[in-house]
């Protein structure tokens, strides 16, 4: 589907064809799942915040203003400070204990394997937000650099930089863990 | 396994979450909600600004009221301390 066809969805839901929304939802839902999912750490929660997101566009979505970006970057948006706002009231890190970090040394390649998930998982956890943010932007969204810069409001270079101190980060815990 | 491959595989570990099957109906219904209960939330808002300025100049009168009266029997009672036949 165009961008165009979007437009004119967006036009139609602010005219207030509210059943057009759900256009939106359908298109989106999935990337705002990963989305919050890899920034929250509280599965039981996220489908209520993903909600939230999406309910929180739909009233504020006279003010999106096409000019400015495009409605993925602008929802993007919207999601990021959602989950921003999930862990400042809840001061949530849900980080697993220490005592689960996998032990080294496991000879069996398959518990190995799966242990390196954990690992990196436990990683990405404990990464700054702001980092976390755009790993999850660029390398699970797949998004631009510009397109993050735009969520985000800093400038491309802050972003290349960010997204390298994150991969460094989990790549540098991957070696260590492997050695 | 290398661990660029065990990197990737990771990264698309990440990106297998779907979404519950209903999940766009239930976010759809919330809005219906809002959209029915928006017509008496404006009414109601709309009340509540009407109701906002005589119930202000209420206060104030009454506030008034009080105060004065309270003035009044502040005064009252050392001028009956001191002027007990003027008082009376």
């Amino acid at each position: 589907m165009s961008k165009d066809f979007e437009q004119e969805i967006i036009q139609r839901v602010t005219n207030g064809d509210t059943d057009a929304f759900e256009y939106l939802i359908k298109k989106y839902e999935k990337q705002i799942f990963i989305m919050a999912a890899n920034l929250l750490k509280m599965p039981d929660r996220i489908e209520d915040i993903v909600q939230d997101i999406f309910f929180n566009a739909y009233r504020n979505i006279k003010r999106y203003d096409p000019d400015l970006g495009q409605f993925s970057t602008w929802l993007f948006r919207i999601a990021r400070n959602r989950c921003l706002n999930e862990i400042k009231r809840k001061k949530e890190r849900s980080l697993p204990e220490t005592n689960n970090i996998p032990e080294k040394g496991n000879p069996e390649n398959d518990l190995m394997y799966k242990e390196l998930l954990t690992r990196l998982d436990w990683s990405l956890d404990r990464l700054p937000y702001k980092h976390k943010v755009v790993f999850v932007l660029a390398d699970l969204q797949g998004l631009s650099y510009e397109e993050i810069a735009q969520i985000e409001e800093i400038n491309t270079g802050t972003v290349k930089s960010r997204l390298f101190r994150a991969r460094q980060k989990l790549r540098s815990t991957l070696e260590q863990y492997r050695r | 396994m290398e661990e660029h491959d065990i990197f990737n595989d990771w990264i698309s570990n990440k990106k297998d979450i779907n979404p519950p099957s209903e999940f766009s109906s239930n976010v759809m219904k919330r809005i219906k909600d809002f959209e029915e209960n928006k017509g008496e939330e404006d009414l109601f808002n709309t009340l509540k600004e009407i109701d906002i300025l005589p119930v202000r100049i209420l206060r104030i009168v009454l506030a008034l009221g009080v105060l004065i009266l309270g003035l009044l029997r502040i005064c009252y009672i050392p001028f009956s301390i001191f002027f007990p036949i003027l008082a009376h």
